[in-house]
């Protein structure tokens, strides 16, 4: 008795051991689980998202371009649509069933809408369910993109209550029976799986309970040794004891790895739900519940997409183990067997497909959030993208390239190009390359290259705030300055001179010798402190040079210039993002749209006048042969040195588009603005679709007629002889003398009109005119102000 | 009693046991609850199952405090809140003695009107996200610009009010009526505070 009592005290002892032993491995275990458990349970990348396609009657839109959109976006063809995010198009009608989306105003439920298209655009709109009719609506914009943690992995997390019971069931059924009932650890089964393994000499069964894959997934290595077994078995128990079953499920529906989309890996139930068949987990059908159970078993091997018989195969192993478990009858069994893996065409959604934006996206974030928010915090950034002309400009870029290197027998060209919205500033589509996918090189963002002649409206502009006119004589003949370097002595691109012209054809024809007297009259500075209120960052060196362009800039910041051009001289900081979200969809940051006039609006209407010269007589003429004669466009060309850069910059009534092609080695590209990238402007703009850009006149503008030689107001009207220009009223050419309207008598600018003699005195053929000083003492905006006294 | 085998099960009884007194050592719940209430309950404890916490605006690397918009439902209790327009007495013209507004709305005119709601509740965020979509639809309506200043000078942002009306302006070529409406409001801008208004 004594020695058993002994024994019995030695045991008791051991285990008592054994018990703070483990006790004591398993609180150093504790935080580990706290911490993953308790804070954040995964780094949720921040979210981007395109803008949303605001459908409205008189829209100018195709069934097909909505259908594209929709497919972006991740909706299904569905016959007919039933569940959101499904969409029917039957001919010209389409029947759209929109997702419930938190917009950053609030929450927008699902809605069903049926839209009828005409030839111009939509017709109308009616709710589906009552056809009541809808003036308005909107989708639920397309993932773009996330940033992700260098681990890349994707999920969307769904709450318990998120989560179908019969899916629920069939997991439990399938991974983990006893789920609901073992303390975490499943020891029967553990056991089980043990024999079949010794009886079949090799690992053939695993005795994991969705407990222990969860605590293996989120803790642990790949490795199966012994120690880690026993290192998942503990912390398994910790974790069931601490935590409720519902919570621990939920955790393993989001966790579980389920798939690989390029270098993007597919977490969580919900978001290959969303992957594999465009579809919210409440809104799955039984085969497909059973398709991505079955994925856990394997998720390559048993990938719908790439193995599609291994899917069905196993799909069909589930669907027994679900009938086995009561979950489904013989008859639903049967059903679910015969159905297709797919149910709809599944096609490549717009994720993360548009890096170059997302670059712009981060650049612009990085002000305010630093990347490992965007990493780890589900921010939800709603951005300005407009996927359809993204893609359009895109495929152009690309295709428009290799027709260059084809005509110009040369490889290694390049190009990149921007739109923005000509009027708010939100970029709604850039091209960092010729390839959009595999880029690395952003060169919207970070080629800084030569503009050449885009500085030259930002010459004439400074011109036309100097008492300059359209009409102004200006010499276009050679010109020797002296430099650092020497006597600098450039010549036209045609290497003629051209003689006294009037000022816009010198603008239209991009004249360099014509500039040059014109930019060295008004002054260096005054043309540097312009290009600083269009939008221009960066301090310029005050060189002659810079007359012909010799800045550099990327095509990102030449768009911001030509951007103020297009918005009749108000500037508007270009803008990637308009809101962003934190993760439970409260407003962190709105990022507004801002205007700010920098320039007179009759002044910048003068340019704008000449810019469309441009195109109608001028370096762009080629426009006028094609599809967008009509338009009324304007713009620029630019060409810099040995052809190395060529450029076009120009706008329609709602766009600004900026392009550039040259070689990143900054070798000859053999190409001028207009035999390289206008003709690719012209094909974006085309098939991105023109507005007629229609200028405002401002009310300070008259119309006068000149005489085409020598510049002087004439009667006559035909236009071999003279021309009808623009004129800043008080600077008009005399003698014809309009009564001017006592409110255009206030503007200061009116008492700077260059005495009418001097328009006309042979004197002014020889140089551009020492005009009387310049009066503005006021300010600009004293000068707005006054307008309305 | 003879000691007899031990269950596999029991064995991860005991363990399980172990695992429990583990999990309850340092805590000062005694005797030990049943685990979901433990957790759940527990003041010691953070929330266990919170979603993702929206980053704290505090933080670094987050937006200032003052760039922050207010939520979209709450009323703009700090703001100071300036006469409705129609009250305005100031070097401007009185606005009653203006003709009456008709704007030329287009497709975007639910939006406006929207936005104009929002704007008279107070709810300036709201009102701004509106207008702004109406402004993407209808980009040069000078309508929606000059509502988009009302909302500006009711957020206090005089300035970008003052352009605002410019850009109306500019585009409101034979509106009289719109354009007497933009020198009010500007007028009542510059009444205010000027050094924000950057005049």
């Amino acid at each position: 008795m004594k020695r058993l009592s002994l024994f019995f005290l030695i045991g008791l002892l051991s285990l008592a051991l054994i018990i703070a032993a483990l006790t004591f491995y398993g609180l150093g275990l504790r935080p580990e689980i706290e911490a993953r458990f308790e804070g954040q349970r995964w780094s949720l990348p921040a979210i981007v998202y395109a803008r949303p396609l605001e459908l409205y009657v008189g829209q100018p839109l195709t069934p097909q371009i909505l259908e594209d959109e929709l497919l972006l976006s991740g909706y299904r063809h569905e016959k007919p649509p039933k569940s959101e995010g499904s969409y029917q198009r039957q001919g010209t009608v389409m029947t759209v069933i929109s997702r419930g989306f938190h917009f950053p105003s609030g929450f927008e439920p699902s809605r069903g809408v049926t839209i009828t298209f005409g030839s111009n655009g939509i017709t109308a709109i009616t709710e589906k369910d009552n056809n009541e009719p809808l003036d308005l609506f909107r989708l639920d914009p397309a993932r773009i993109g996330s940033f992700h943690p260098t681990a890349h992995e994707d999920r969307i997390v769904v709450t318990y209550e998120g989560i179908p019971p019969l899916f629920v069931k069939t997991l439990v059924a399938v991974e983990d029976q006893k789920f609901f009932n073992h303390p975490g650890v499943s020891p029967l089964a553990i056991l089980r799986a043990l024999l079949a393994n010794i009886r079949a000499g090799a690992t053939v069964q695993g005795g994991s309970t969705i407990t222990q894959q969860l605590v293996k997934n989120l803790f642990l290595t790949n490795e199966r040794t012994a120690s880690r077994k026993f290192r998942e078995a503990i912390m398994a128990l910790l974790l069931d004891s601490k935590y409720s079953k519902e919570e621990i499920l939920t955790t393993y529906v989001n966790e579980v790895f389920l798939g690989q989309d390029g270098n993007r890996a597919i977490h969580g139930f919900a978001l290959a739900g969303q992957y594999f068949f465009h579809r919210t987990l409440a809104d799955l059908s039984l085969a497909q519940i059973a398709t991505l159970v079955g994925l856990v078993k394997g998720p390559s091997l048993y990938d719908p997409f790439r193995h599609p018989e291994k899917a069905l195969e196993r799909r069909h192993v589930v669907l027994e183990k679900m009938a086995e478990a009561g979950l489904i009858s013989p008859e639903e069994q049967i059903a679910a067997n015969l159905e297709p893996l797919f149910d709809t065409e599944v096609r490549r959604d717009g994720f993360n497909r548009f890096p170059a934006f997302l670059d712009l996206v981060r650049q612009q974030l990085a002000s305010q959030f630093q990347e490992e928010d965007l990493k780890t915090n589900g921010l939800q950034i709603m951005t300005t993208l407009d996927p359809r002309i993204q893609f359009k400009l895109e495929k152009n870029i690309h295709d428009g390239v290799a027709r260059l290197e084809k005509r110009n027998r040369r490889g290694g060209t390049e190009a990149s190009a921007i739109i923005t919205n000509r009027d708010n500033g939100e970029v709604l589509a850039l091209a960092g390359g010729k390839d959009p996918v595999n880029q690395g090189f952003n060169r919207v963002l970070s080629a800084r290259r030569q503009i050449g002649s885009l500085f030259k409206p930002v010459v004439y502009l400074t011109a036309l705030e100097n008492n300059y006119t359209l009409g102004s004589p200006v010499e276009d003949t050679a010109v020797n300055l002296p430099t650092g370097q020497g006597i600098w002595s450039p010549d036209n691109f045609d290497h003629r001179e051209h003689g006294q012209v009037a000022l816009y054809r010198a603008l239209a024809n991009s004249w360099n010798l014509a500039t040059i007297h014109l930019g060295m009259d008004v002054g260096l500075e005054k043309i540097i402190e312009a290009a600083g209120r269009l939008g221009f960052p960066r301090p310029i060196t005050p060189l002659p040079s810079i007359l012909l362009g010799a800045v550099e800039m990327t095509p990102f910041e030449v768009a911001q210039i030509y951007q103020t051009m297009a918005a009749d001289g108000f500037y508007t900081p270009l803008r990637a993002i308009n809101t962003v979200m934190a993760a439970d969809h409260s407003l962190l940051r709105q990022y507004g749209l801002t205007v700010e006039q920098r320039f007179e609006p009759a002044t910048i209407f003068l340019l704008n006048y000449g810019l469309q010269r441009v195109v109608a007589e001028g370096t762009a003429s080629n426009l006028q042969r094609g599809k967008l004669a009509d338009e009324h466009l304007a713009g620029k060309t630019g060409t810099t040195n040995n052809l190395r850069d060529a450029w076009f910059a120009g706008f329609s009534g709602d766009h600004v588009l900026v392009v550039w092609v040259g070689r990143d080695d900054n070798k000859p590209v053999g190409l001028t603005g207009s035999s390289g990238a206008l003709p690719l402007w012209e094909r974006i703009m085309t098939d991105i679709g023109a507005n007629p850009l229609i200028l405002t006149t401002p009310e300070n503008i008259l119309w006068r007629r000149i005489d085409r030689i020598t510049l002087a107001a004439t009667s006559d009207d035909s236009d071999e002889q003279s021309m009808l220009l623009p004129y800043l009223a008080g600077t008009e050419p005399q003698p014809i003398v309009e009564e001017i309207p006592p409110s255009m008598t206030a503007a200061p600018s009116a008492k700077a009109m260059p005495p009418p003699s001097q328009v006309k005195t042979p004197a002014a053929t020889t140089t551009p005119q020492p005009l009387p000083p310049v009066q503005k003492k006021k300010g600009f905006f004293d000068t707005v102000r006054g307008w309305f006294q | 009693m003879r000691p007899h085998l031990v269950s596999y099960d029991s064995v991860f009884f005991v363990l399980f046991v172990m695992v429990l007194v583990s999990g309850c050592v340092g805590k000062t719940v005694l005797p030990p609850a049943p685990p979901a209430e433990t957790t759940a309950g527990s003041d010691a404890t953070p929330q266990v199952f919170e979603p993702a916490r929206p980053p704290e605006p505090a933080q670094p690397g987050q937006p200032p405090p003052e760039e922050i918009q207010p939520g979209q439902n709450q009323p703009q209790q700090a703001e100071p809140e300036p006469p409705p327009l129609e009250d305005e007495e100031t070097s401007a013209p009185p606005v009653d003695s203006l003709p009456a507004l008709q704007p030329r709305l287009g497709p975007a005119a639910s939006l406006y009107h929207q936005g104009e709601q929002y704007l008279q509740e107070g709810k300036l965020s709201q009102a701004e996200m509106f207008l702004e979509r109406a402004l993407r639809i209808e980009p040069r309506n000078p309508y929606y610009w000059h509502s988009m200043a009302k909302i500006r000078l009711r957020q206090g942002k005089k300035r970008e009010a003052i352009q605002c009306c410019l850009k109306s302006n500019s585009l409101a070529s034979g509106s009289g009526s719109l354009i007497r409406r933009n020198k009010a409001l500007i007028n009542r801008a510059q009444a205010g505070d000027t050094a924000d208004s950057g005049f």
